[in-house]
């Protein structure tokens, strides 16, 4: 399988199959970063749509100093920002719960009120704690990218995603008191190199 | 940093060794850190749990985007050689669009 930076290099000299590879290499990962900033099927699209097209035009001024990927993140987180501002739309606060129809879901009922609630909460957040957050927990990307793709020193990006842990953290102690969960759950096995200590979870 | 931001820092796996032994040391023999760490895990998990993306996820939607991406860019590119071209070269047929190409793969 060729590498990104040598798909992209094949791109720059007119080869659209090298094109079409990219896209559908990345194009999930987008559509997800678009579904959560958009909110919708139909924007979200649009938004990866015009991000790729943005790509290509673009990929002549790409200079290779950063991953394809990165460059990649940055036009979509862009775009979906730009395509939030002219449609005028705000963050959808809290999610429906749909209610259990029976005794046996309470537990799956109780696990999608804490999902709602964390996304809500999410929503609450500052955009550049927001997006750390997101793209750590939700993309697995390295600090080093975060700061890379939020233009931002790595420090920093750090920064952005510890305080929203900790807010979100902090609300969620609070809120999960009317839920009667509290930490007698089950053990949660946590392996640190060789070592493995169980921990109340 | 207060104590919560070394026990995120040691869960994302952002700690240089001689503190990671430390703080192994710490999960040992102390209670409100061993807590601590579970909830900074808890809590990722949850997020995972809770990505909005698969709330509006569509897998079936997925080709069609794919299409409309390639078609898009193939009108691009069609556009730009129309402005660039004066007129029909003669002897040379229109290159055929690499989506019939991409669809025989």
């Amino acid at each position: 399988m060729k590498a990104d930076l040598e798909l992209v290099r094949e791109v720059k000299e007119g080869n659209r199959v090298a094109f079409a590879e990219l896209v559908q290499r990345h194009q999930k990962t987008m559509m997800r970063v678009a579904l959560r900033m958009v909110r919708d099927w139909d924007g979200a699209e649009d938004v990866v749509q015009e991000s790729f097209i943005k790509a290509y035009q673009g990929m002549g001024s790409f200079a290779e100093r950063s991953s394809f990927r990165s460059w990649l993140y940055q036009i979509t987180l862009n775009t979906a920002k730009n395509r939030l501002r002219s449609h005028k739309r705000e963050h959808v606060g809290l999610d429906h719960v749909t209610m259990a129809t029976s005794a046996d879901s309470e537990k799956r009922m109780i696990a999608d009120d804490v999902h709602s609630l964390l996304r809500a909460e999410v929503d609450k957040l500052p955009e550049r704690q927001r997006m750390a957050l997101s793209l750590r927990i939700f993309d697995d990307l390295s600090f080093k990218e975060i700061a890379h793709i939020m233009e931002c020193p790595y420090d920093t990006a750090k920064a952005n995603y510890r305080h929203a842990l900790m807010k979100l953290k902090s609300k969620m102690e609070v809120e999960l008191k009317n839920f009667n969960i509290n930490s007698d759950g089950p053990a949660m096995w946590i392996e640190f190199g060789a070592q493995s200590m169980e921990v109340e979870g | 940093m207060s104590k919560e931001d070394w026990w995120i820092d040691f869960v994302e796996g952002e700690m240089g060794a001689e503190l990671k032994d430390d703080m192994l040391h710490l999960l040992k023999k102390s209670n409100k850190d061993r807590e601590m760490a579970a909830s900074i895990l808890r809590i990722r998990a949850w997020l995972k749990q809770a990505d909005p993306a698969d709330r509006w996820w569509r897998e079936d939607k997925m080709t069609q985007l794919t299409r409309r991406i390639l078609n898009e860019v193939e009108h691009k590119v069609t556009d730009s050689h129309e402005q660039k071209s004066s007129g029909p070269t003669p002897g040379v047929s229109p290159r055929k669009g690499f989506l019939e190409k991409r669809a025989r793969l």
